[in-house]
């Protein structure tokens, strides 16, 4: 059966799937499915027949981006036959902005002046009793600090009665207490210092950390001279505390004691005119005088 | 002591003025000698400035008073005149009462002056006027400011207030401990 | 009785009872008695009728004899009590008493009316004769017979409240009425005695002490002045004149009040007489005195004010222009409107002087270091007329706020006030051309304003107040600017009379700073100051200052003086004594009577003397003993080690 009538007819009904016509040749990230048309638009068809012209263009795009997802290589599962599509090659914006660079700690700084360097070690350790690998600190880690010792020689010059297990437990929860503090530290510091050196967090530097410890002392100051002032009586009526903070007052500025007088004086002069007005009431009583002549 | 600021100034112009108007003029230029304002402890002082440079030794807490006091600021910021600076305001005094010899006395115990006692008063004084009270001798007895103006008092009765007492002589036996 | 002293004949016994209490105040209390009782001698007419009579009608009538004994007693003792119950027994005698107030009269009253008349005037008479027949007989010490007649009195009416027996307590009034009697007439006695009679001292502390009535001890201080006035021949055997004065010492203690400290230190400024007078005006009030502000107002404006306050006054006298004296005023002088409108200051008489003297120019700086309240430097200020400038100090704040006051009121426009002490001038500002001393004394001028003077000050106190008023004076004359063309002066006063505040001072001054010198003080009245004051000589320019007493001048106890300062610099006298020189400034001066100055002119009479390099030579090994106690001391006081004293051996 010569169907070639139906296929002409069929095919007259779709358009080509060859599209002509493109100067530069159309660019495609396959990864993200998007075809970049650099050509440029005809203006006067935009201009004359705009709905059309888009719509023909769009589909000739679209139709160049199909062409080339099916020369991709496929494969077929029970969905039907897939593509694969590469990695895509454009860069996208990031929608958030970079997190900002943490400030100094103690240790950082410490380390930086002794040139420490941070040496990457791996997060399981072998533990030669069991013969298993295990996490070098945290759950079911091996830094136990040898509270698993089924025993302890007692220390010399230390106390036989003393239990040796307790006291280790003792030092490791000061151990960490310690750090916890320091850590508080580290975080107080950071944020004093953050606030005052905005200038460098704003360019995306580390805050200057060199005086936050004074920083810190001030910010603290400045609080508790809030405080003192929050009461009712706006601080008034409490009681002074010896070697207690005392709220600097503002420091005022007066003329000298002996200055040019003729300049103070000229001063004054300008002060009664704008108080008493510099026609002001007239050193005479004018209505009176006029009376006082005409009855003359 | 330093020289008053722009605030204190306008502040102590404006409650002089109402007593001695623009003559204020003639204590800030005088003829004779430099005369200058001073702020001491709260207080202002009058003083011609050989004596202000020459007090400019004594200490802060050492120096007591300088020239004449005119008054004090007061903790809100007001000025309250003193007696104190009677003899200058009198001096350039607008508007004058004058009281009989039975109202001396008790003008000096810091009561008001009622129109009986009125002896004399100026023309064409005006409600609320700053006035210096004079003896019938013509002796200062202190300053106050006038409840009516002076045609409204015609009809007033006799013990009706004339004259607000602000300030008196007899301060200086009062309220000694208070005034310097 | 005691209310007959108005009779005549008391009258005419009057200047001889009275003539050796010539003070008022003393002879006020008996008058005060008399009054009371006039009523119930009024009741005995008859009596006092012949009262009258005089002496010769006394003597014939008995009754009239009582009453010249009782007015003799009235006068000696001046305590009312005692004539009060003698008025008592007497008016039972002549009239039935309603007055009576003791339990002994009110027996009388029940029992005796009328039969004891006869018995009692018989015995008074009988005494009556008995003193008239010892009137010239030579008597005894006075106050011995005085005190044994009050121990009589007093021993009778004890006894006589717990006896019932009425004869026993009738003889016992009749004792009692002879010891009065002759008590009376020991007293007579002792008024007309001679003046070259001897006075007897009383001998032992016993007879002092209980002599407390003040009558008798002002009795005894005039016969002591009047022994030592002229004691070659009034003395008694061979008492010393030191006997006499410890006496005379202890009694003005007694009778004025002053402590014994004070009393000695007052008493050698004058002659005794003088001395006296002094202590009495010290009792009597000075006058009242004002100051014209000569600012405000005239002296003449200011008179017409205060007279038409119906303020009766009169001018000061011809020494000032400004003064007036006010001697009565039916107003607060204090409080006039006059005052209050600072027309005038009240201010003593004394305190014009030394203003006075300093006599302040117009257009001058002048200082007053102690200025309080301010009576002295508004002076000044109305002297300068508002030109130039007063710098007024005072070392008390309390005190400068009245001088604040004044100055204000008085309108002294050109004052500067500090509260500085005067001893840290010139180190505020000096280069004055006047500076006016008015140092802080112990205020011996002026006990008649502030009695407490009398018993408060001690020894203590006097050596530190000289001793801050030499300091004072060296300031005041280092504030002066020599150069000045019109001034250079320093006046330094004092209200005391005592010669430690006064010459002593002047002449420390003359002795630390050479280059000043006295001049006259320009006041034309006043005492010359001491040059030579018991063991004490002087500068003889000393004689420039001017003292004022209370008893001389009617004004506060006051002293004077007017320095001029000649050049800036204080010559060094030498080296080699400077720094003991410095010592001297710290260590009060103590009194070394043998020492007199060999140069004639620097008077080093009242120190050890500098003068004497050679003299001032420290031998170690003499000395040990006392360097080794100072270094003990200093031990002990620096570093708490205290060495056992090591026996001596």
């Amino acid at each position: 059966m010569d169907v070639s009538g139906v296929l002409e007819a069929h095919k007259q009904k779709f358009k080509s799937v060859s599209v002509e016509g493109k100067v530069i040749p159309v660019e495609y990230d396959l990864g993200l499915l998007a075809a970049y048309d650099q050509n440029p638009v005809d203006e006067a068809e935009l201009k004359k027949n705009k709905e059309e012209y888009l719509h023909s263009l769009s589909r000739d795009n679209a139709q160049l981006l199909f062409n080339e997802i099916f020369q991709l290589q496929t494969i077929s599962d029970d969905n039907g036959v897939m593509a694969i599509l590469p990695a895509p090659t454009t860069l996208l914006p990031r929608e958030k902005p970079l997190p900002k660079p943490k400030p100094e700690t103690r240790w950082e700084k410490f380390a930086k002046a002794k040139g420490i360097v941070n040496r990457k070690k791996e997060r399981m350790v072998y533990d030669d009793a069991t013969g298993e690998y295990k996490p070098r600190w945290g759950y079911k880690g091996i830094n136990d600090d040898g509270s698993k010792d089924w025993i302890i020689e007692v220390p010399a010059g230390a106390n036989p009665m003393e239990d040796q297990y307790e006291a280790r437990r003792e030092a490791k929860k000061e151990r960490i207490e310690r750090n916890e503090k320091r850590r508080q530290r580290n975080m107080e510091e950071a944020a004093v210092a953050t606030k005052m050196d905005q200038k460098a967090v704003n360019k995306g530097d580390r805050p200057n950390m060199d005086n936050a410890r004074s920083l810190k002392r001030k910010e603290i100051e400045s609080q508790i001279l809030i405080s003192k002032n929050s009461t009712a009586s706006a601080g008034k009526f409490d009681e002074a505390i010896k070697g207690d903070l005392k709220p600097k007052g503002i420091k005022r500025q007066f003329a000298p004691t002996v200055t040019d007088l003729s300049k103070e004086k000229a001063g004054n002069m300008s002060i009664l005119d704008r108080v008493v007005g510099k026609n002001g009431e007239d050193l005479v009583n004018v209505r009176k005088a006029i009376k006082a002549t005409k009855r003359q | 002591m330093r020289p008053l600021t722009e605030l204190e100034t306008k502040t102590f112009f404006e409650k002089l003025a109402k007593y001695i108007g623009r003559n204020i003029t003639h204590l800030i230029d005088r003829g004779d000698e430099t005369y200058c304002f001073r702020l001491h402890r709260d207080r202002v002082y009058y003083v011609s400035e050989s004596v202000m440079r020459k007090a400019t030794s004594v200490g802060r807490d050492q120096l007591i008073s300088l020239g004449i006091c005119f008054g004090k600021f007061t903790k809100t910021g007001k000025f309250r005149m003193h007696v104190t600076c009677l003899d200058y305001i009198a001096q350039y005094a607008k508007h004058k009462v004058w009281i009989k010899p039975n109202g001396e006395m008790p003008f000096l115990y810091g009561n008001h002056v009622v129109k009986a006692h009125i002896g004399r008063v100026t023309e064409d004084t005006p409600e609320h006027q700053g006035v210096i009270v004079y003896s019938m001798t013509d002796v200062p007895l202190g300053f106050g400011v006038t409840a009516r103006s002076t045609s409204d008092t015609r009809k007033m009765e006799p013990t009706a207030i004339v004259v607000f007492h602000q300030a008196d002589i007899g301060e200086y036996l009062r309220q000694e401990d208070t005034l310097f | 009785m005691a209310g007959r002293p108005t009779s005549k004949k008391a009258t005419a016994k009057a200047p001889q009872a009275v003539a050796p209490k010539n003070n008022k105040r003393k002879v006020a209390a008996p008058i005060e008695a008399s009054s009371k009782k006039v009523k119930v001698a009024a009741g005995t007419s008859k009596t006092s009728g012949k009262a009258k009579n005089g002496k010769a009608a006394a003597k014939s009538s008995k009754n009239a004899v009582e009453d010249s004994e009782d007015d003799d007693e009235s006068w000696a003792y001046g305590a009312v009590s005692e004539s009060e119950s003698d008025v008592g027994e007497l008016d039972d005698e002549f009239v039935s008493a309603e007055e009576g107030s003791d339990i002994e009269v009110g027996a009388l009253d029940d029992d005796f009316l009328g039969d004891e008349f006869a018995d009692s005037g018989d015995d008074v008479k009988g005494s009556g004769t008995a003193m008239f027949d010892s009137d010239d007989e030579d008597g005894k010490g006075d106050d011995d017979v005085e005190g044994e007649a009050e121990e009589d009195i007093f021993a009778s009416d004890s006894e006589d409240s717990d006896d019932d027996d009425m004869e026993t307590k009738s003889r016992k009034l009749d004792a009692a009425k002879k010891a009065e009697a002759e008590e009376a007439e020991a007293e007579l006695q002792t008024n007309i005695m001679l003046e070259n009679d001897k006075y007897v001292l009383p001998e032992d502390d016993h007879e002092i002490l209980q002599s407390t009535d003040l009558q008798v001890v002002q009795a005894r201080i005039q016969e002591i002045v009047r022994v030592l006035n002229n004691f070659r021949e009034m003395r008694e055997g061979n008492r010393s004149r030191n006997d006499y004065i410890s006496q005379l010492l202890k009694d003005l203690c007694l009778y004025y009040g002053y402590n014994e400290y004070l009393m000695e230190k007052l008493f050698y400024i004058f002659p005794v007489s003088e001395a006296i007078e002094f202590f009495e005006a010290n009792e009597v009030p000075r006058p009242v005195t004002i100051r014209t502000n000569t600012l405000k107002t005239r002296r003449r404006e200011l008179a017409q004010a205060l007279i038409n306050r119906g303020v009766n006054l009169d001018p000061i006298g011809k020494w000032s222009k400004v003064g007036l004296q006010v001697f009565d005023s039916p107003v607060p002088i204090g409080a006039t409107p006059e005052y209050l409108a600072g027309h005038y200051m009240l201010q003593a008489a004394s305190s014009f002087l030394p203003v006075m003297a300093l006599a302040p120019q117009e257009h001058e700086r002048i200082l007053d270091m102690a200025s309080a309240p301010g009576g002295k430097s508004t002076y000044i200020a109305a002297l300068l007329k508002n030109t130039g400038m007063v710098f007024a100090n005072d070392a008390n704040k309390d005190r400068t706020k009245s001088l604040v006051a004044n100055i204000h009121r008085l309108g002294v426009k050109n004052a500067v006030v500090c509260n500085y002490d005067g001893r840290e001038f010139p180190g505020v500002i000096g280069g004055f051309d006047r500076v006016l001393l008015d140092a802080p004394c112990s205020g011996t001028g002026v006990i008649s304003k502030d009695a407490s003077v009398k018993t408060n000050k001690s020894e203590q106190d006097f050596q530190m107040l000289s001793q801050l008023q030499k300091e004072l004076v060296l300031s005041a004359i280092d504030s002066v600017d020599a150069g000045s063309k019109t001034g250079g002066y320093i006046v330094y006063s004092t209200c005391s009379v005592t010669v430690d505040e006064n010459e002593d001072v002047v002449n420390y001054a003359l002795k630390k700073r050479p280059n000043v010198k006295l001049v006259s003080t320009g006041l034309d009245f006043g005492k010359e100051g001491f040059t030579r004051y018991r063991e004490k000589v002087f500068h003889p320019s000393i004689s420039f200052t001017r003292r004022y007493y209370p008893h001389m001048h009617n004004m506060d106890g006051f002293y004077v003086a007017k320095f001029k300062k000649i050049s800036n610099k204080i010559p060094k006298k030498n080296e080699d004594n400077a720094d003991l020189d410095e010592e001297e400034e710290f260590t009060p001066i103590t009194e070394n009577s043998g020492r007199r100055s060999r140069g004639g002119k620097k008077n080093t009479g009242s120190e050890s003397n500098p003068e004497e390099p050679e003299k001032i030579a420290f031998n170690a090994d003499e000395d040990e003993e006392l360097i080794k106690v100072s270094q003990a001391k200093l031990l002990r006081a620096q570093k708490g080690i205290k060495l056992r004293p090591k026996k001596s051996t």
